[in-house]
């Protein structure tokens, strides 16, 4: 759980970076709401695997923990573009 | 070199101790993570419903998202996110010896789960005014469901770790306090990485 000081500082800054290019790309709606769906959550998915990885220090997890977050992840990530993309428009 | 001072050496270079190898490990308490997955799988299940429900539903969702206050959402991102970071660094600081230092990185965590309840309920009181409660239309039902569920498990969060800063205060020894405050600071992770989709979930996506 503990990492150096300039490991912990480039989480914040990528989950600061990522956070507001999404806000960036949900405003601009110049790519389509697919496109746009697909990135957001995608980006969300990210900065999950940031927070998990630096934050909550999953590299030294058991295994089995680190598949069970790692699914957890990608399942969400699925679930709402998955079910987005088939919505009616 | 001596053959005697040579052996000395060569035997102290065998002797000495070794890093520790990676130890896999959960921080905290273990017990505490079935908890942790518990929450986590909760709200997989709730992105789930949600989702299936706006497949069917999509112009009321769409409708619905349109209404919302994004600024606020997208401001109290960025503050969840930070207060995660000066967790981290409350914890590292512990880990060091740095009692001091943890308490405040603590207090800094604390208020900025201060300000996001303060936003979220700013939010919550512009909605209503705008004339949108659960019982508006199902995107309300769940917006005010799993963002309410949200805020309660942040004030859950602040409450703990306040009660940490307590105990730190009155115990400055990170020994007898890791337990503790890894299992404050999972928690407050948590609750985080749930933001992480529910802001893109019920904001963004559409």
């Amino acid at each position: 759980m503990n990492q150096t000081k300039q490991a912990l500082a480039n989480a914040w800054i990528g989950l600061v970076v990522l956070s507001i290019l999404s806000f960036v790309i949900a405003a601009s709606s110049g790519i389509g709401p697919a496109v746009e769906t697909v990135i957001v959550i995608a980006f969300a998915a990210m900065k999950g695997r940031i927070i998990l990885l630096w934050f909550m220090g999953a590299r030294s997890f058991p295994p089995a923990w680190r598949v069970f977050f790692a699914m957890w992840l990608l399942v969400n990530a699925v679930v709402i573009v998955g079910f987005h993309l088939v919505s009616p428009a | 070199m001596d053959a005697p001072i040579r052996q000395a050496v060569d035997s102290a270079d065998t002797n000495a101790p070794r890093p520790p190898a990676a130890v896999s490990a959960l921080p905290g308490d273990a017990g505490f993570w079935t908890f942790i997955a518990a929450d986590a799988i909760l709200f997989a299940l709730l992105f789930f419903q949600f989702s299936l429900d706006r497949s069917h539903h999509a112009q009321v969702f769409d409708a619905g998202r349109g209404e919302l206050v994004i600024t606020l959402g997208a401001v109290n991102t960025l503050v969840l996110v930070t207060s995660s970071w000066l967790m981290a660094r409350g914890v590292r600081s512990a880990s060091l010896g740095d009692i001091d230092s943890t308490l405040r990185w603590i207090t800094g965590t604390v208020g900025l789960g201060g300000v996001f309840a303060v936003l979220k309920i700013t939010e919550y009181v512009l909605e209503i005014r705008f004339g949108h409660a659960p019982s508006t239309s199902t995107f309300f039902m769940y917006y005010f469901m799993i963002t309410g569920i949200h805020l309660v498990h942040l004030l859950a969060g602040v409450i703990a770790l306040s009660a940490i800063s307590l105990r730190l205060r009155s115990a400055p020894n990170y020994g007898r306090n890791r337990v503790f405050l890894e299992c404050g600071a999972s928690y407050w992770h948590l609750v985080d990485l749930l933001w992480m989709f529910i802001f893109p979930l019920l904001y963004l996506a559409r």
